[in-house]
């Protein structure tokens, strides 16, 4: 929502619990947005941020000497690169999304011109970061410096050698170009590489882009709509990175039928609308669906990034995010500090003692903690046993009827049992393992989520996901074993019973046709032939009873046998998950400790002591509230 | 724009609440903040243990979450038994009673009542803030005399941590 009166927290309270004696200040805020020139007050916040931003460098630059001091080298990175963030005046958009999703196209299309290659291969293998410029180039930004390319349309072909597609290329492709719409607006279109093709490191390249932006637009292709893994990059990716503005583009929708182009847009919408993000839904080209004419087309999107881009000043918004972040470091290190401290002010001989009781205060504090996060994790693990065995007991249930409903219609239990129900089963099983995985990975991709909340918080760290899969096909593939059963193949008993009363049809015509008696024999025959018929029948019955009852018993062994691989391996994955962050928290302790240690050390220095006070103090005054 | 009432149900309903929010909390009343030129919505959760004669105890608050207004998008996530600025607080002790001497004289109905003036007053503030209608003396005294009514004391110090700008206008004692 777009706030005019923002600052209404920021104006002292007009009536309140100390003020008696205080002048209602409504006058001079109606004067504020009375104010016919509203030039002046927008100087007056240009020139604050200017002083704001003086500052944010100097408090940076302290930090950075703090980090380097107590040794959090991760800090210093971490500063690097919001420095970079920060130095960036302009609004730069990121386009990411799995490769083929048309990202490129749709750079080219909101410049209304093409200045990306495009191919239905895997094509944008470095990030291209286009703005305006005054005059048209093409510049590799690398690690070890920059080189210029002319630009020309077989250039790409030479840079895409040169780059290669080992994925060990480094930086970004830089395109400035003389467009208006660019030169107009502030504003960088920044082109990512697909994030799940076969070059390593995508990822972190399209990650690495959105820590650095200050909107980013998903790309979703209607032919391929919102996998799991898509999801997952949403909201691990984008989400939790806080990038600013978020919008979601479906593309490709031309390449369906009317009719699903529908179907596919109210898909879409609604995972969009169960993340609970409000994420804005857009397609890419406009005049393929009635109603959607506002938020369709390139021309729509670039109205709501310039509404975005005008809508609050953006650098304002990036301070506000950097001194979050600072505000972050800041507390860390007064507490690192502050431990110091305490050490210092003791005597000498106490001091090692000190250090030792601290440490073990510490360890012991963050082991209570750790151990708490450790057994929320695990009892969102065991939810999912119970939703998992929910789950497969109703599927057993139908599986089991769908079953012998089909058995009490077949003429031959034995060529079934052998031929169609290993077959059934496997499709079931299958089935049943796509829906448990898919549930699985978004629920771990839930709960993975809250913990990284929780570490990066308290410890700054993350635990990465784990790329395992938990109900996996094998698991379900091998799964239907059955039961050994010796049958009768009831088609053959049937024919030799059937050849059976023929030779004694015949037989005893011939027998009593020599007694003179023929017809008589025909029918003791036939007699025969209708008892062992209704025999057949009894038999059939008999076999499809029995195998009723092995399903009914032997299903849900095998169900519980794969329910059972699944819950370990749902297990092992969230104790890997469980692993990895006592990992982070050990390494976060042991810098906590080496940070004593040193102190100790340092402790005979008396000058040292007033310093590091000095440093604490400073740091409180960087912490917000 | 959706009413603070409507945005609550979505909330209560939401992706956040369901996952992250154990069964059995209640809601605090909700207070706006601006941070980031974003209005924000924040609540804190807690359990309340019935007893009977009227003598419902509060727990301490488990989780303060804010949520981006009105899209319900979450902005902050605390779990105060792993906050360090909540570390001397016993969560296993009662923060205070449901019944307290301000909405004494309320039956159910009328506190309810009173409940939805609050939310009502909030909506005001909303428009305003996005650019509406005056907020007048009138308006900001009769919110705060609503949240200081309606609010439990044992709560207090809770509000004001999740809080605090809103507190310092709307909280009077
Ligand atoms: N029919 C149709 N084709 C599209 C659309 N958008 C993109 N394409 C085609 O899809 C293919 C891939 O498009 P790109 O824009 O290169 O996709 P990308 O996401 O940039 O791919 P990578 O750079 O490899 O990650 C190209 O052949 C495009 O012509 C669309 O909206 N409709
Ligand atoms: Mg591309």
């Amino acid at each position: 929502m777009f706030l005019k009166n923002k600052d209404f927290f920021a104006k002292p309270a007009r009536v309140g619990p100390k003020a008696p004696g205080d002048q209602p200040d409504r006058v001079p805020e109606e004067n504020h947005t009375a104010e016919p020139d509203g030039q002046k007050t927008e100087t007056a916040t240009m020139v604050q941020l200017r002083v704001q931003d003086e500052q944010l460098q100097r408090d940076m630059a302290f930090l950075d000497a703090c980090s380097r001091e107590t040794g959090r080298p991760e800090m210093h990175k971490q500063l690097s690169e919001l420095r970079d963030y920060l130095k960036n005046a302009r609004f730069t958009v990121a386009v990411v999304g799995e490769f083929n999703r048309g990202k490129s196209t749709l750079v080219n299309k909101l410049l209304g011109q093409d200045v990306i290659p495009v191919s239905a291969l895997p094509s944008t293998l470095l990030p291209i970061r286009v703005e305006g410029g005054h005059r048209d180039e093409l510049i590799w930004k690398k690690p070890g410096g920059e080189t210029h390319y002319p630009l020309k349309p077989e250039t790409w072909d030479t840079l895409e050698e040169e780059i290669g597609w080992d994925g060990k290329a480094k930086g970004e492709l830089v395109l400035r170009q003389t467009l208006p719409v660019l030169q107009q607006n502030e504003l960088a279109l920044l082109d990512t590489p697909g994030t799940n093709s076969q070059v390593k490191g995508d990822l972190s390249m399209a990650e690495e882009a959105l820590s650095g932006c200050d909107c980013a637009i998903l790309t979703i292709a209607a032919v391929a709509p919102v996998s799991e893994s898509e999801l997952r990059f949403l909201q691990e990716g984008i989400l939790t990175k806080k990038v600013p503005r978020i919008l979601v583009v479906l593309t490709k929708l031309d390449l369906l039928s009317e009719k699903e182009r529908e179907l596919v847009i109210r898909n879409v919408q609604a995972r969009l609308d169960s993340l609970q993000e409000g994420l804005p839904l857009y397609l890419s080209q406009s005049g393929l669906v009635p109603g959607w004419e506002e938020k369709a087309g390139p021309k729509a999107i670039w109205d709501q990034l310039t509404a975005w881009l005008r809508e609050s000043d953006h650098t304002y918004l990036k301070c506000q995010r950097a001194h979050g972040l600072l505000s972050e470091m800041a507390e860390e290190l007064r507490g690192l500090y502050a431990c110091q401290l305490e050490v210092l002010e003791e005597k000498k001989e106490a001091r090692r003692e000190k250090v030792e009781e601290k440490k073990r205060q510490l360890l012991g504090n963050s082991h209570i903690q750790w151990d708490q996060l450790e057994i929320e994790m695990l009892n969102r693990c065991n939810q999912n046993f119970t939703w998992i065995r929910e789950m497969t007991e109703e599927r057993q249930q139908d599986v089991i009827e769908k079953l012998t409903l089909e058995l009490s219609h077949t003429n031959n239990p034995k060529d079934w049992w052998e031929k169609d129900y290993p077959y059934r089963m496997k499709m079931e099983m299958i089935a049943l393992g796509n829906a448990l995985e898919s549930n699985l990975q978004s629920f771990y991709t839930r709960d993975l989520g809250w913990l990284n909340h929780v570490l990066q918080e308290k410890y700054k760290a993350i635990v990465p996901p784990q790329n395992q899969r938990m109900a996996d096909k094998g698991v379900f593939r091998g799964a239907r074993s059955q039961a050994e059963l010796s049958l009768e193949d009831m088609h053959n008993t049937r024919l030799i019973s059937r050849v059976g009363t023929g030779v004694v049809t015949v037989a005893g015509y011939l027998l009593f046709g020599m007694m003179g008696l023929s017809p008589l024999g025909m029918a003791v025959g036939i007699g025969g032939g209708i008892v062992s018929e209704l025999f057949m029948n009894r038999r059939v019955e008999e076999q499809r009873a029995r195998l009723g009852q092995t399903i009914r018993t032997e299903l849900p062994g095998v169900f519980s046998r794969c329910v059972e691989t699944v819950e370990k391996n749902v297990r092992e994955t969230y104790r890997d998950a469980i692993g990895n962050m006592q990992k982070a928290c050990q390494n976060w302790a042991n810098a906590q400790c080496e940070a004593m240690e040193k102190a100790r050390q340092q402790g005979e220095d008396p000058t040292k002591a007033q310093a590091i006070r000095q440093k604490v103090e400073k740091l409180a005054a960087m912490i917000q509230d | 724009m959706i009413s603070i009432q409507e945005f609550l149900k979505n909330v209560n309903t939401g992706h956040v609440v369901r996952s992250s929010v154990p069964m059995g909390l209640g809601k605090s009343l909700p207070m706006l903040d601006i941070a980031d030129d974003r209005l924000l919505v924040t609540l804190f959760f807690y359990r309340s243990i019935l007893r009977p004669e009227d003598k419902t105890l509060l727990m301490p608050p488990e989780i303060i979450a804010s949520f981006e207004y009105p899209g319900a998008r979450l902005v902050t996530f605390e779990t105060l038994a792993l906050s360090r600025r909540f570390t001397g607080v016993d969560f296993r002790k009662p923060a205070g009673l449901f019944r307290h001497e301000a909405i004494r004289h309320l039956d159910r109905e009328a506190y309810m009542a009173e409940k939805e003036r609050y939310y009502e007053k909030l909506n005001a503030l909303i428009a305003y803030l996005g650019g509406g209608e005056a907020f007048t003396q009138q308006d900001e005294d009769e919110l705060a005399r609503l949240f200081t009514m309606l609010a439990e004391p044992g709560l207090y110090p809770y509000y004001r941590a999740a809080c605090p700008q809103f507190c310092e206008r709307f909280l009077r004692k």
